[in-house]
């Protein structure tokens, strides 16, 4: 596979054209046979992708950061930030933080993030921004015309000397906006030059990547005779799937006990939600008589407690007790403590229910009264003689 | 980025280059809460400041390197000027951009001009051109010299031609200072009328301005009892600086643009016959008496008018009697005309301040177009610790006063030959003598016009 070195050497390029440090064609050689030598390579080559993926740039902060951050902080940044991506690889996440090997790990863990990570998809959206960015128009709106127009005519008639003077004025103002106008010129033509270099630099880019893209089954190709080398890879692979369901049958009959029990516990239901239920209920209840307490003389006249209320019943009891009835009208009850009533409008609505029992005292005398003059009337040599009042 | 390169020829020219640098890196670095912006907008402002004068780069701690070239024919000025940038620990001149001789020009122009000059032609031009490459754009350059030495005056007017040879297109901006009436070199004028005229074929424009003028704000205005070149130069560069650092300058009604040294050309010195420009700060005062001064930027503008049409360097002694619009029957004036105006207005609600008093036509001859009479510009950025301060670039009348007197001295030796064989000696002819003479009447003569 004579291609393979190269298409190895043209990643690297492309790597390179987009900020990495120099990585060799070799180091990806070695770590596939898991050399120590390409370790560090790689560790910097991924915490710089990284790096990439997260602020889409790689710049002399990467840089600052890679020296001044010590070996473990940096293995373990990668490490945490590859999981974070969803690299979940068990063999990779143990690694020596002391980047002291693992390096076929680390290939493994780098083609994980080329492929997953998108990154050459990636690489290809920061070419040739520099020119969509800042394209900002500069318009020379508000000017007025009539405004500009007269700027430089002359104010008043002028004689023959005075016109010859301001037409060799208007001359030099023509040669001076020219030289400007040069010099604006020349500016462009820099600053153009400027970006054509900035361009050819990203087509450059461009051309690598998209050579890139047609080779890049090679390098897949290549990642995947990985498998071949280690020859109990496959028994161990099996060895651990047969782990994997041993453990899930361990665990069966747990889940199965678990399930169980969840299914005895759904019928009743939980003291949590019952403490809820009762405290709902008697807000509600609480609050229905507290309207009717005003008007319902009835009430207070069968001298019925107002308050009702549910009373929890205790753990055990699977039965919710209903009404109970508390045996005394009283405003002492402890829910209208609750309440926290005002003392004078607790007085006055006294004092209303007073004079309505004594309207109603008034009226039913005077009922009884005229009933037992009808009554008297009707029995023959009766005189009736009325209580007194009282 | 519309970046300047500094020539800074000579003596004056590397002393007040070096000063100058360090005036613009010292208004850059000014305490936060004296910015009276945002951080996000000072971090602005000093990125402009040090794109435009300054090589830096942002990734590296490098300190900012002068955007400089500078040449001399002594290498003890360049030396030392060098060696007080690196102890200022802010900034660098860069390595490698000076060029040095072992022999003086004895303040003879012709000597600097005729031999020097060429001599130094192809090594100096190599510095620019390499200064240049830094740039993204050259917006122009920025020569520094006096106009009476021998050296700085006869190199610098040599390497300004070669300059515009080499950038046709660059916008050259020259500071010359005029020598005091009584000056200590007797040849003085004649080196000042020959650097003069020859600057003003090939420059763009001449920054003006007057030692005598320079010494009286040292002394009245920033109250410094024994005034050295160090102080002079300081004013000279507030001054410079003062319009070059960043600000936004409203072009159009809605439109703004940075003041960038073709930007000021180009509103400044559109017409070819008129080249010369002052500048005037308001306020100067010593670093101590800033704190306890505080201004309204009414004042601020009504002295700045009245020295505008007066004439006058500073604040102090204006001559108020002077109005605008009193013309006699033939049209002279007896107010300084001007042709152009800039004004910049920096620090605190620069917004609020009123500047029509500025766009009178009145104060302008009468053939200007209203769009190249007044250019403003308002930073709200502060400016070394002013908590309000304006300048006014002026291209006016006012400079032909000390121009005539000069002349006047210099043909008065002339018409005797006196010294002309000690220029004459070195190459250079009588009729060039003659030529300069004729060049800056003719300068007079526009100015008187206007």
């Amino acid at each position: 596979m004579a291609q393979v070195k190269e298409t190895i050497e043209l990643l690297t390029k492309v790597l390179n054209r987009n900020g990495t440090s120099k990585i060799k064609a070799e180091i990806f050689r070695l770590a596939k046979f898991n050399d120590e030598d390409a370790t560090e390579s790689f560790w910097k080559l991924l915490f710089e992708l990284l790096y990439f993926c997260k602020y889409g740039v790689i710049d002399e902060v990467t840089i600052k950061a890679y020296s001044e951050l010590s070996r473990e902080e940096l293995a373990v940044y990668v490490k945490r930030e590859m999981q974070a991506l969803g690299f979940t690889s068990y063999a990779f996440s143990s690694l020596p933080n002391d980047m002291s090997q693992g390096s076929r790990e680390l290939l493994l863990a780098f083609a994980w993030l080329l492929c997953k990570g998108s990154l050459i998809d990636k690489f290809m959206d920061k070419c040739a921004s520099p020119v969509e960015e800042d394209l900002s128009v500069y318009q020379l709106n508000n000017l007025d015309d009539s405004n500009f127009n007269n700027h430089l005519t002359a104010n008043k008639p002028l004689n023959p000397a005075q016109k010859v003077q301001h037409l060799q004025y208007l001359n030099g103002k023509l040669r001076s906006s020219l030289r400007r106008l040069y010099a604006l010129q020349q500016q462009k033509n820099k600053l153009q030059h400027k970006i054509l270099k900035l361009l050819e630099k990203d087509n450059d880019r461009l051309q690598c990547m998209l050579t890139w893209k047609k080779q890049e089954d090679v390098f897949w190709k290549w990642m995947m005779t990985f498998y071949n080398i280690p020859p109990d890879s496959i028994r161990l692979m099996n060895s651990a799937r047969k782990q994997l369901e041993e453990a899930i049958m361990k665990y069966e009959s747990v889940i199965v006990q678990l399930e169980e029990i969840w299914e005895s516990q759904r019928d009743g239901i939980s003291t949590q939600e019952l403490d809820y239920l009762l405290a709902s209920i008697n807000m509600e209840i609480s609050l229905q008589q507290a309207n009717l307490a005003l008007d319902d003389t009835e009430t207070m006249l069968n001298h019925r407690d107002p308050h009702l209320s549910y009373i929890k019943a205790n753990k055990q009891g699977k039965k919710l007790t209903n009404l109970t009835e508390p045996s005394r009208y009283s405003f002492e009850s402890k829910e209208q403590n609750d309440y926290g009533v005002d003392v004078r409008t607790e007085i006055s609505q006294l004092e209303i229910q007073l004079q309505r029992l004594e309207n109603e005292l008034f009226k039913k005398q005077s009922n009884y009264k005229t009933e037992l003059d009808n009554m008297a009337s009707n029995i023959p040599d009766v005189i009736c003689i009325q209580p007194m009042s009282c | 980025m519309m970046s300047v390169i500094t020539i800074q020829v000579g003596q004056c020219g590397n002393q007040i280059g070096g000063q100058l640098f360090q005036t613009l890196i010292d208004d850059v670095n000014i305490k936060q809460s004296q910015t009276l912006v945002s951080p996000f907008k000072n971090e602005e402002y000093k990125e402009e400041v040090l794109n435009r004068f300054f090589t830096y780069d942002t990734t590296s701690s490098e300190l900012p390197k002068a955007r400089a070239v500078m040449v001399d024919m002594e290498p003890k000025v360049i030396a030392q000027t060098c060696a007080n940038a690196q102890k200022s620990g802010k900034w660098l001149y860069p390595e490698k951009q000076q060029f040095c001789q072992q022999k003086g020009s004895g303040n003879n122009w012709a000597h600097g001009y005729c031999v020097h000059g060429p001599v130094a032609q192809e090594n100096v031009m190599e510095l620019v051109q390499r200064e240049a490459e830094k740039c993204d754009n050259v917006s122009g350059f920025l020569s520094l010299l006096s106009l009476a030495g021998g050296t700085g005056s006869g190199v610098g007017a040599f390497i300004s031609k070669c300059v515009r040879d080499e950038f046709p297109h660059a916008f050259i901006l020259n500071q010359v200072v005029w020598p005091y009436h009584t000056g200590e070199v007797i040849v003085q004028n004649y080196n000042a009328v020959l650097t003069l005229s020859h600057l003003y074929r090939t420059a763009d424009a001449l920054v003006v301005m007057e030692n005598d003028s320079l010494h009286k704000i040292c002394s009245q205005l920033m109250n410094i009892k024994k005034i050295s070149f160090k102080d002079i130069n300081k004013v000279i560069c507030h001054q410079l600086a003062s319009f070059l650092q960043p600000a936004p300058l409203e072009k159009f009604p809605d439109f703004t643009i940075q003041n960038t040294l073709g930007e000021i050309m180009d509103h400044m010195v559109s017409h070819p016959d008129y080249k010369l420009l002052t500048v005037k700060n308001i306020p100067h005062m010593s670093e101590k008496s800033i704190e306890f001064s505080t201004f309204q930027w009414h004042g601020l503008l009504k002295h700045l008018r009245q020295m505008l049409i007066a004439g006058a360097s500073m604040e102090e002694g204006i001559d108020w009697q002077i109005q605008v619009g009193t013309e006699t029957p033939r049209g002279s004036t007896s107010h300084y005309r001007s042709l152009a105006n800039l004004l910049i207005l920096r620090g605190k609600e620069v917004n609020t301040a009123d500047t029509s008093a500025f766009t009178d036509p009145n104060i302008y001859t009468p053939w200007m177009p209203t769009g190249g009479t007044l250019l403003q510009g308002r930073q709200p950025r502060s400016f070394y610790q002013y908590e309000k301060s304006a300048v006014l670039l002026s291209n006016s009348r006012s400079t032909i006063g000390p121009l005539n007197t000069m002349i006047g001295k210099a043909w008065n030796m002339f018409s005797s030959r006196a010294y002309v064989h000690q220029y004459t000696k070195h190459g250079l002819a009588e009729e060039d003598f003659v030529d300069s003479f004729v060049t800056l009447e003719q300068v007079i003569s526009n100015y008187s016009k206007l």
